[in-house]
């Protein structure tokens, strides 16, 4: 973007270089000189309504008085901040207000500082409330503009001016969100406490109030969550090359633009909240209003898609399609028939990969043809699965299901099948590509339900900002964030708001990625229920116990050791001989300086092998480092040790692990 | 309870159009002589325009009514040239005739009783309306029989 | 360019209906707002059975809208052979046998009791129409009418031979300025909404104003009621003018008949091409979609008019940044009232040179030289002939009010008159003499507003005059910033004391105070001028207020606290009409003695002293 235009203005005798159309109000703060506004926030639009913050500006030609908290600098302007006629006017204006509302403290302190103890006429409606509403529009304007909502409103006209809720009753809409009494200067809403009685909801409500505050300053220019949801990774994975294509061969692909963030944003419901629950200041569940379906079983019709995420449009990417009235119409029958986009999306990126390959052909299928980008084959498909009959049957048992199906009644390659068959613990694969992340990858594969980035992600940590480099770091990052990201699920909270919107400063704090001011606020949210004081080590030791009893849990079912660990090799690098030439110049320098090989005269075939044959043994490197980390055995069962510290040293479960080695 | 479909037939006739949620109002107050609270409901969820501002709206112009208005509503033109030629007068003699301050409905409900800010009628004034009909040259004497013609029709 | 719209006009006024009888009489009836609620309908109807029962001699029986002069309502003009027609004046449905008795010959109007006006009458001598050329001879119900009448021909010919930017110029050069309160001239609004587009890359929008507020200005009403083409043609040479497709009309609710006829216009206007998709056949297209207020004077704003639209609470915003660049919707907006754009399609057929020579100052350089053209004026009040005049810029507020308003009725003297609504002021007598035009009404501290024009006797009393204003705007002030809403409740504070004989010495300084602080800080015009009122009755009868507040008194005798109604007994000759109306039951006395008024129980409200026949009541 072009730089903005810079004015250099004069107030009260000091110069100050500031944007064009930045307000005179805002200029003066930036050189602390202070004006009075009582109707003005940085959390909302000006408003202009209290007029305490005129100024006198001279702009060359006349002298005028203007609200300095809406007044946009466009010219060189001089500005006079206490002149006769401001203070004059000021004070007037402060009188008025006194004389209706003499006890509001906010109010009797401005007018103290203007000269003023009682007003020269008796107000007819004099309101002696010290918490009287004092109808600077803070409260609607934060609630209309910060939470997307209109629950309070101003109501009537002139003197007769009001802050009241429509026909004076409860809004089901409202769902006390806090930020229109946090906001009001006077006092004048109070939150009624719910009948859960927690034991300090003040303290919550300043924690949660601190979010809030961070969504309205700074989503829009951070992830932009309110205005397309988790949409706008699909441009960034892309540019990071971590966007899966052809079933993560590739990580990135000229079409993405077409399914990107900026193409949903015009589809996508638009200036709503739209949450999972209402309240939540985030609301980045996007949905796709009157979507006319072409086909299946609602085909004709008019429908609202509940959607798309991100995980939807890498799910499409995948398969190789960029459409995207395809990712509407399958994300909305994937949800109508009850299938996860991910899995739905996953198995089909395998089947396709398969059919390309020879491993499938039609007549197998059932007569559909699907190679990568068949998106008519891909929506048969899934109708298919939905109706649970034909090809659909075998796809929609997964990944692991038909790998096996494949090999033993279709003869395929096992070990190809097995390479490229994205799935972890018989989960599939969410949508990152994790190749060039060796904690990534780890993330997946040691992940206690199957390969689901929601216990780690650590791409960015580990590739992009490079901050977990040693095996032992990534065993730390690999320890604290599955920890910390169960915590969310033992509170059964969601981890967005955690750290899809971060304070301004977070990048300065020693553990950006830990997102500290966050930690604390959890920390203060989950006394303020319980009433027991935590720290970050705290909370995480609440997962620790839950998290270490799941692995044995795992174990129990026969899921918990080394040997479950194991991850599909494309996940860790490329397969095929085309995936190695599509980054040659990459995997080329990694064989030369990380292996310690010269690639020079090597065919593909032997750069594959030997890149292969590196990074498997990372991987296991990386598994020993971890399950050291975790207090586990070098084959991944805790140790009764463990178990003992985390007091979930029961009989049977300490049985359990003393089998195993633990 | 108001027949909600008459507010949904009112609602079409405007396309559920945002920009129309006065104009909507004003068919719902001319409907039911006052806006509902599930009238405003209904409009607010087929038009997307939040509550608070329909409420806004529904207090802020003067056409609408949160109680229900009079059969009749008889309106006073307070534009400066009935003011100057005796409106007040006029507005008081109705106070006094029909028993109620001027905004409110007489209890057996027949007539409401208004201030307008100008009817721009202002060659013939002082200017009353009762119902669709302008008066013109209205006196306070006159007030009483007024009423009693419109009680007998 | 297009080089066809002139001739498909042409097709379609060859092709209207023709239905002109040679009938030597023609009866027209004028059937404004005003005129029905005077009992034009009900003459209309009369007439009609009596044409029905042939017992008169062919006449041709047609409608039109109101002729202006509102005050003798109804109205019924008669034209023969061609000629100008003679106008009757109160014809109520009971003189219309006289009527065709004078029509026929067989009596004089003077028999009948008829008042008859003609032309030559000074009410309309001295007045000159542009807008109103056509009032009371169309009938505003048919595009045929108004065709004939030369409808659209300026639109013709600026399609086929001007292109966007000489329109401009034509209408800067004409000096044509806001017709609605503010006075700036139309072509300058319209290049800077174009250069606004320009920078903004915004798709201009042009936005007709009818939302008439001001209390007691009612020629928009008029205007819409008698000659509709006319503003759905000037809003389509704005449009082009500006580049714009899309026009809106925000008209008030409280105006159903110009409601009415213009919702009739705009159909017809639609069904013969001159509105919708490629108007005249040419490629410019322009449709209009019309807004109802809901009553709510701050919707006139302009920022709060634009809210409105969208259907929010009409609260205006700072326009530091101008409607011109972000209005309906952000997008670039020229507002324009009604009155203003009626005169588009004037300057467009006649030129800007005949419309420059019209009024004061040389505006063919810059149309803020001077006030150019004519305005209309509600003249009303305490006067003789009170209606709606059309008169030159530049004649003196004396002329309008003794030549065409025929002076104060009932004996009484002039005291003040009141111009430009509750943003104006009161001028006193020695101000008669004043030139009207923009800038002298501003400069004496009043404005010439829409162009209310309220006469005020000697029986008026000017702090209930700006009190009244003051209660008028505390109600339609949408109460957004402090010093409008908070300051017109401490200005209606003290003059409520002053009034109710309480008022303190120094009350006059505390109004000026808080008057002038609102005037510096309000939001809103609205605001800003809210004290006009007030400032203005203080600045030319400060003696009243003094009056007040020092003696208690109220020399126009209206202040309620301040007065005492007595019964001269020499006059009252006992006819106990008083005591019979008498709502409080406060006065007694026997039949044919005189009576008394008991003060404890009288509530001054005045209706003995209207009902007396023998002026035998009396304020003190």
């Amino acid at each position: 973007m072009a730089d903005r235009e810079m004015i250099t203005i004069e107030i009260d005798g000091k110069s100050v270089s500031v944007e064009k159309d930045t307000t005179i109000l805002e200029a003066a703060q930036s050189i602390d000189i202070y004006i009075p506004a009582l109707c003005s926030s940085e959390l909302v639009e000006p408003y202009a309504a209290c007029r305490l913050c005129i100024v006198e500006v001279d702009d060359g030609r006349k002298t005028k008085l203007v609200t300095s908290c809406n007044y946009p600098v466009r010219r060189p302007i001089k500005v006079y901040t206490s002149s006769k006629k401001v203070l004059r006017n000021r004070k007037i204006t402060l009188e008025m207000m006194l004389s209706r509302w003499p006890n509001v403290q906010v109010i009797k302190d401005l007018a103290k500082n203007a000269g003023i103890e009682k007003a020269r006429y008796q107000h007819p409606a004099v309101d002696l409330n010290p918490n009287a509403c004092i109808l600077c529009g803070l409260c609607m304007r934060i609630c209309e503009q910060g939470i997307w909502e209109n629950i309070i409103n101003f109501t009537n006209r002139g003197a007769e001016r009001a802050v009241r809720m429509p026909y004076d009753s409860e809004q089901p809409h409202c769902v006390g969100c806090g930020a229109c009494a946090e906001i009001c200067p006077t006092g004048a809403i109070t939150m009624v406490d719910d009948p859960n009685q927690p034991y300090d909801a003040e303290m919550i409500r300043k924690a949660g109030m601190r979010i809030t505050k961070e969504m309205i300053k700074y989503d829009e220019e951070q992830c932009d969550m309110r205005g397309v949801g988790t949409a706008h990774l699909v441009e960034i994975m892309d540019a990071y090359d971590l966007l899966p294509v052809m079933n993560y061969r590739y990580g990135k692909h000229e079409e993405t633009p077409k399914i990107s963030s900026d193409i949903f944003r015009k589809y996508f419901t638009k200036g709503k909240p739209d949450g999972c629950w209402l309240g939540c200041t985030m609301a980045c569940a996007k949905a796709i209003e009157d979507f006319e379906l072409k086909t299946g079983p609602y085909k004709g019709e008019k429908v609202l898609v509940d959607g798309p995420e991100y995980e939807t449009l890498g799910g499409s990417s995948n398969m190789g399609i960029f459409d995207p009235y395809f990712v509407a119409e399958y994300n909305f029958y994937c949800d109508t028939y009850g299938l996860d986009t991910i899995s739905f999306s996953t198995g089909t990126s395998f089947v396709m990969e398969c059919y390309e390959a020879g491993v499938l052909d039609k007549e197998k299928t059932g007569g559909l043809e699907i190679p990568f980008g068949a998106k008519d084959a891909a929506l048969e498909l899934l109708h298919q699965i939905g109706r649970g009959e034909g090809f659909g049957l075998i796809v929609g048992k997964g990944i692991r299901y038909m790998k096996k199906y494949f090999v033993e009644n279709f003869g395929a390659d096992p070990d190809f099948v097995f390479d490229i068959g994205m799935e972890a613990k018989g989960m599939e694969y969410s949508e990152y590509v994790t190749k060039e992340s060796l904690a990534q990858q780890g993330g997946y594969g040691i992940a206690l339900k199957g390969a689901q980035h929601d216990e780690a992600w650590l791409i960015f940590m580990d590739m992009v900002n490079k901050q977990i480099p040693t095996f032992e770091d990534k065993a730390e990052a690999l320890h604290y964030f599955p920890m910390w990201r169960t915590w969310f699920s033992l509170c059964g909270l969601c981890k967005l708001p955690w750290n899809d919107v971060e304070p301004a400063d977070n990048a300065e704090t020693d553990e950006p990625a830990k997102v500290p001011a966050h930690v604390q606020g959890y920390c203060e949210f989950f006394e303020g229920v319980t009433g027991k004081p935590q720290t970050m080590d705290s909370l995480i030791r609440m997962s620790e116990k839950v998290y270490n009893f799941q692995r044995v849990f795992n174990l129990k079912m026969g899921f918990g050791r080394r040997e479950h660990d194991v991850i599909p090799y494309r996940s860790a690098g490329p397969v095929t001989v085309e995936e190695y030439e599509s980054r040659q110049e990459r995997y080329d320098t990694q064989l030369r300086e990380d292996v310690g090989i010269d690639p020079t005269g090597m065919s593909s075939e032997e750069k594959v092998a030997a890149t292969r044959k590196f990074r498997e043994a990372q991987y296991e490197h990386l598994l020993d480092a971890v399950y050291k980390r975790r207090g586990w055995t070098n084959d991944g069962v805790p140790t009764v040790a463990k178990l003992i510290e985390l007091g979930v040293d029961f009989p049977d479960v300490i049985e359990l692990v003393k089998k195993h080695g633990g | 309870m108001i027949d909600i479909k008459i507010v949904d037939v009112i609602i079409e006739k405007w396309n559920s159009d945002p920009d129309f949620v006065i104009e909507m109002m004003q068919d719902v107050q001319d409907e039911f002589r006052y806006i509902p609270k599930e009238a405003l409901e209904r409009i607010s969820d087929r038009t997307d325009k939040p509550r608070g501002k329909l409420f806004h709206i529904a207090t802020f112009y003067r056409a609408f009514s949160l109680e229900q208005r009079g059969e009749k509503e008889i309106q006073v033109c307070m534009g400066t040239a009935c003011y100057v030629k005796g409106a007040p007068d006029v507005l008081a003699a109705l106070e006094r005739e029909l028993g109620i301050s001027s905004g409110e409905t007489t209890p057996d409900g027949k007539f409401t009783l208004t201030e307008v800010r100008c009817l721009g009628c202002c060659g013939i004034a002082p200017v009353i309306t009762i119902g669709n009909d302008v008066i013109a040259d209205v006196k306070p004497s006159q007030v009483s029989n007024l009423i009693s013609n419109y009680c007998k029709s | 360019m297009n080089t066809n719209a002139i001739d498909r006009l042409k097709t379609l006024l060859e092709s209207s209906s023709d239905d002109t009888n040679d009938a030597p009489v023609i009866l027209t009836v004028h059937l404004g707002t005003c005129g029905i609620a005077a009992g034009a309908g009900k003459t209309l109807e009369t007439v009609k059975t009596t044409l029905a029962s042939g017992s008169v001699q062919p006449i041709e029986l047609r409608s039109s809208s109101c002729a202006g002069l509102c005050s003798y309502e109804p109205m019924v003009s008669v034209s023969r052979n061609g000629e100008r027609p003679m106008m009757y004046l109160d014809v109520t449905e009971d003189k219309v046998n006289d009527l065709f008795d004078c029509i026929r010959g067989v009596k004089t109007a003077e028999e009948c009791h008829l008042q008859i006006i003609t032309h030559d009458d000074p009410f309309y001598l001295k007045q000159q129409t542009v807008v109103f050329i056509n009032r009371g001879l169309i009938d505003p119900e048919s595009l045929d009418d108004a065709l004939a009448s030369g409808a659209y021909k300026g639109l013709a010919s600026i399609l086929d031979n001007m292109d966007p930017a000489e329109v401009i110029t034509e209408i800067t050069k004409s000096g044509l300025r806001g017709r609605g309160g503010g006075g700036f001239p139309a072509g300058v609004k319209w290049s800077s909404c174009v250069s606004a587009a320009e920078r903004t890359e915004g798709i201009p929008v042009i936005v007709c104003n009818a939302d008439e507020g001001d209390p007691g200005a009612y020629m928009d009403r008029s205007i819409l009621e008698s000659d509709p083409h006319s503003i759905i043609e000037g809003m389509a040479i704005g449009a082009y003018a500006i580049g714009a497709e899309e026009g809106y009309i925000y008209i008030r609710k409280e105006y159903p008949l110009a409601m009415e006829i213009l919702e009739n216009a705009i159909r017809q206007a639609r069904d013969r091409n001159l509105l919708g998709k490629g108007l005249l056949g040419t490629d410019f297209s322009f449709d209009l979609v019309i807004h109802r207020g809901a009553g709510a004077f701050v919707c006139g704003e302009s920022s709060a008019l634009m809210v409105s639209m969208s259907g929010m609470p009409g609260e205006p915003r700072s326009k530091y940044i101008h409607t011109v660049e972000y209005g309906y919707k952000g997008r670039p907006t020229v507002l324009n009232n009604v009155e203003t754009l009626a005169n588009v399609p004037r300057i467009i057929t006649r030129g800007s040179k005949w419309f420059a020579s019209m009024g004061t100052g040389d505006v063919s350089e810059n149309p803020w030289n001077g006030s150019s053209g004519t305005k209309v004026f509600s003249l009303v009040g305490d006067v003789k002939n009170a209606g709606l005049v059309e008169i030159p810029m530049g004649i003196t507020l004396r002329e309008i009010i003794y030549d065409i308003g025929g002076g104060i009725p009932g004996g009484k003297e002039f005291k003040a008159v009141q111009t430009g609504g509750p943003s104006g002021g009161v001028l006193p007598a020695d101000k008669l003499d004043l030139p009207v035009d923009f800038d002298t009404l501003t400069d004496a501290g009043s404005m010439m507003g829409s162009g209310g024009m309220v006469v005020m006797d000697n029986e008026t009393c000017m702090i209930q005059i700006a009190k009244y204003f003051v209660d008028f705007l505390k109600d339609e002030s949408c109460g957004k910033c402090t010093p409008c809403r908070e300051g017109l409740v401490a200005l209606g504070t003290i003059l409520d004391r002053i009034i109710s004989g309480d008022g303190r010495q120094g009350d006059i300084e505390l109004l000026e105070e808080y008057g002038q602080n609102m005037c510096e800080t309000s939001l809103c015009a609205l605001g800003q001028t809210a004290a006009n009122p007030v400032l203005s009755t203080i600045e030319y009868f400060r003696d009243e207020y003094e009056e007040h507040i020092r003696d208690g008194k109220c020399g126009a005798l209206k202040c309620k606290a301040l007065i005492e109604y007595h019964i001269n007994a020499e006059n009252c000759t006992g006819c106990t009409i008083c005591a019979r109306n008498c709502p409080a039951d406060a006065i007694r006395g026997n039949l044919k003695e005189p009576h008394v008024i008991d003060q404890e129980k009288c509530i001054r409200c005045g209706v003995c002293r209207e009902v007396c026949n023998f002026n035998a009541v009396e304020v003190l």
